[in-house]
């Protein structure tokens, strides 16, 4: 039993020792609380809007556009640049050096010397440099087969075949989107503390929510040029069902790592929700009937997400089968019994852990009102920094709380130590490596959390717990990252991944698909253990469909159907 | 001048000083400090240097920290300012929050304005104004979001005898000016900035053919 703010609740939040493992982890979907979700909300609200303001684009789609984007009363303008690309050079990697489009998301209105930097800069992604007004640098490569196909159809009249645009889904991929000072771009302490953009990732969401448009105005340009008299628009269902892919590998992992205070709001909103929704007693007949719109589109989304990956394939066929017996038992009788959205997270627990976090984005779906405000408790301040005057002994007691699960990993079996996280020299990209036969381990990343854990739990034995941390750290000093990571999850219970990072049998793809829930991403990919393309917006409203009362309703778009009912 | 942002400055230090060997607490420690400098419009950047510069002559990194009493004060000798300015900080604070301000000398200290960097992040994180001395002169006080520093700071000559100590009052700082915290980034010089990579490389690890393999992304060119 707990309570939360704002909302009786009397289901308790589901504990850290069970939300925070890898293996769930890698089971989010996205909810409606997702960054993409909570964006759209945004760009909705009276007085936001998008305009294309320039557009100086040739026949091949290569040129310049620019579209300014209205957002609690500020401009922020996303500058687009089309570039010719070898072929041979198109590559998802991060060590790419060239790439079919690149973006710079800009604080404000352009001037032309604006333009003219940015267009010298974007092409070169990590090699360019940036200025205070900068805010998202992006790029994107086509996706051949579907960009080719969509201009084709279009010049020739007719819509794209919608097979192939519901199995690839986008027309170009995103392979970075960067923010928060990189290449000198804005720092985020310059802008977050504006109206409209505290939340987490929101301006790179905007970002490539404008990609996505720039993409649909691109197609339909190359294929007028092409044909100016017979050629078509992509019409505006096939339009909402094209998102944007994103290519993703191991730069996230670190990220989950290094901000514990980030991912514990992530998570405890998620959680938040959850408990406060399990804890409504009765669901009114329109609740109901959304659940079960949402449902049955979840299992027509999950019908068409197809992957080549062994593991995720089998993760999908069962996924579908419980989704099926879900909608075989969840009638309106049913969910009309106290306690309905409890009913259906309990009905889950005995499901595959795909079915238990997909059944935690159904039931919040339609309970808006209920768990909306808690987009706003996603971000995170600077930390809150080590406490020199704590004890010991009040250490201790936070690592019996929050770290006990580390001591649980046997560091003397070589396997749990196999790997280590590195940054390669190459474009600073990360990377995993095999302890025992690579060189390089004495430059790992410390995200090797559970071995650090055993390492300060050993060394705390030897002092007197009413010692006070700053002494302990000058008898100590290789302590201190450690002493001060407990401290900080001692008001963040869902800060760390409960699981070694360097163990045999870790999967990193987790930790992606995790956080690239959160952004909204659906059609989990995975190409590997370590990357994995997924899309973003898909189904999301077009711009001009963004003030109408139901264009919150995209959840797990299925081509053809009018999920956002904004046709 | 090339300009950077404070999340570079952050990374680049703190990954000098990995890439030099210090723990993790004591790097991540050293790029805060020169983060905070930096946000103050101070040259943190230079600060940095300064104690990476610090542990690369040293052969071996300290497994503690000494210090020794003298009367209300404790006193760091020796360490490189990246453990023993972090650590004076850190007694600072501790020994304010249970009993009468107690001061953090720092013997010989090469760089001042580094320890005010550490008494800002402190300040700001524990809320705790901060006082940093020299010789018994005021230099600059901090309460971690703005500072009252004295003129000159950035140049005062090494070895000074800087102190650190938690305080209650705001205490006047002579030709004192104020400042506090901006994000519009930093602005070092060239030379400062090129041997703060130099340093940040030495974190990375050689590409090969192999780890190229098992990068992120390994096999990413299937089309679709």
């Amino acid at each position: 039993m707990g309570t939360s703010e704002g909302q009786a609740v009397t289901v308790a939040l589901r504990p850290h020792g069970l939300v925070m493992r890898l293996g769930r982890m890698g089971a989010f979907h996205p909810t409606r609380l997702s960054f993409t979700r909570s964006l759209v909300r945004a760009l909705g609200e009276p007085g936001c809007g998008i305009r294309r303001t320039l557009w100086q684009v040739d026949g091949r789609g290569h040129g310049r556009a620019v579209y300014e984007a209205r957002m609690a009363g500020q401009p922020f303008s996303l500058c687009c640049f089309a570039h010719e690309l070898d072929p041979r050079m198109r590559t998802d990697r991060v060590i790419a050096e060239a790439w079919d489009s690149s973006y710079v998301l800009f604080d404000g209105v352009p001037g032309p010397d604006d333009l003219e930097r940015l267009s010298a800069n974007a092409p070169l992604q990590e090699a360019g440099r940036f200025g205070a007004h900068d805010l998202v640098l992006s790029r994107a490569n086509k996706s051949v087969r579907l960009f080719d196909h969509v201009v084709e159809s279009l010049s020739e009249g007719k819509q794209p075949d919608t097979g192939m645009v519901g199995s690839v889904g986008y027309l170009m991929r995103t392979t970075a989107v960067y923010g928060n000072g990189k290449f000198g771009l804005s720092d985020r302490g310059r802008y977050a503390a504006r109206p409209g953009l505290s939340a987490p990732f929101r301006l790179e969401m905007l970002a490539v929510y404008l990609i996505r448009r720039f993409t649909h105005d691109l197609v339909e340009h190359i294929a007028r040029e092409r044909s100016p008299e017979g050629a078509c628009e992509l019409c505006r269902d096939l339009r909402r069902h094209v998102g944007i892919g994103n290519a993703t590998g191991l730069g996230m992992a670190p990220f989950l790592v290094s901000h514990p205070e980030l991912i514990n709001n992530w998570m405890e909103a998620r959680e938040t929700a959850l408990a406060r929704v399990r804890s409504v007693r009765r669901a009114d007949p329109g609740t109901a009937e959304g659940f079960l719109r949402v449902a049955r589109r979840a299992a027509a989304h999950t019908e068409e997400w197809e992957v080549a990956d062994d593991r995720q394939s089998a993760r999908i066929l069962r996924l579908r089968e419980e989704l099926s017996e879900l909608l075989g038992t969840a009638d309106e009788e049913w969910l009309g019994r106290p306690f309905p959205w409890n009913r259906v997270a309990r009905w889950s627990e005995e499901r595959s852990d795909e079915m238990q976090e997909l059944a935690v984005s159904l039931v919040l779906e339609p309970n808006g009102p209920l768990v909306d405000d808690l987009c706003e408790r996603m971000s995170a301040g600077p930390p809150a920094g080590l406490d020199p005057a704590m004890t010991l002994g009040e250490l201790s007691a936070i690592f019996a709380e929050r770290f006990g699960w580390a001591l649980d990993v046997d560091f003397d079996d070589p396997g749990e130590q196999s790997r280590f996280w590195y940054v390669s020299e190459e474009k600073l990209e990360p990377r995993l490596g095999d302890r025992h036969r690579e060189p390089g381990a004495d430059k790992e990343l410390r995200l090797d959390t559970a071995r650090m854990a055993q390492s300060l739990q050993r060394r705390l034995a030897a002092h007197d717990e009413r010692k006070r941390v700053a002494e302990f750290l000058l008898a100590e000093p290789g302590q201190r990252h450690m002493v001060e990571r407990v401290q900080r999850g001692a008001a963040h219970p869902y800060g760390e991944i409960q699981d070694n990072l360097i163990g045999r049998s870790s999967l990193p793809i987790d930790m992606l698909r995790c956080k690239l829930s959160f952004f909204g991403a659906s059609k989990f990919d995975p190409k590997s253990d370590l990357w994995t393309r997924i899309t973003l917006f898909q189904g999301a409203p077009l711009a001009d469909e963004l003030w109408k009362p139901d264009a919150d309703d995209w959840s797990f778009p299925v081509i053809g159907a009018r999920n956002t009912g904004t046709a | 001048m090339i300009r950077v942002s404070l999340a570079e400055v952050a990374q680049t230090v703190t990954d000098g000083g990995r890439g030099l060997g210090l723990p993790p607490g004591q790097a991540a420690g050293l790029g805060a400090a020169a983060v905070w400098l930096c946000s103050m419009g101070l040259n943190g950047c230079q600060a940095a240097l300064c104690a990476l510069w610090q542990v690369e002559q040293v052969s071996r990194l300290p497994e503690k920290i000494d210090t020794a009493r003298t009367g209300e004060h404790l006193v760091f000798r020796d360490d490189p300012l990246a453990y023993s300015a972090l650590a004076a900080c850190d007694m600072a604070v501790a020994g304010a929050s249970d009993g009468p301000p107690s001061e953090s000398v720092i013997d010989g200290c090469d760089s001042p304005l580094l320890v005010l960097g550490y008494a800002g992040v402190a300040a700001d994180r524990c809320g705790a104004p901060m006082l940093l001395s020299a010789s018994g002169r005021p230099l600059a006080w901090t309460d971690g979001s703005r500072a009252c520093v004295t003129e000159g700071i950035e140049n005062l000559p090494p070895s000074t005898n800087a102190s650190v100590r938690s305080v209650r009052e705001t205490p006047r700082i002579p030709t004192g000016i104020w400042t506090s915290r901006a994000w519009d980034g930093h602005r070092p010089a060239q030379m400062e900035w090129d041997r703060l990579k130099d340093y940040a490389a030495l974190s990375r690890v050689k590409s090969s053919e192999s780890s190229r393999l098992t990068g992120a992304g390994a096999g990413s060119d299937e089309p679709d």
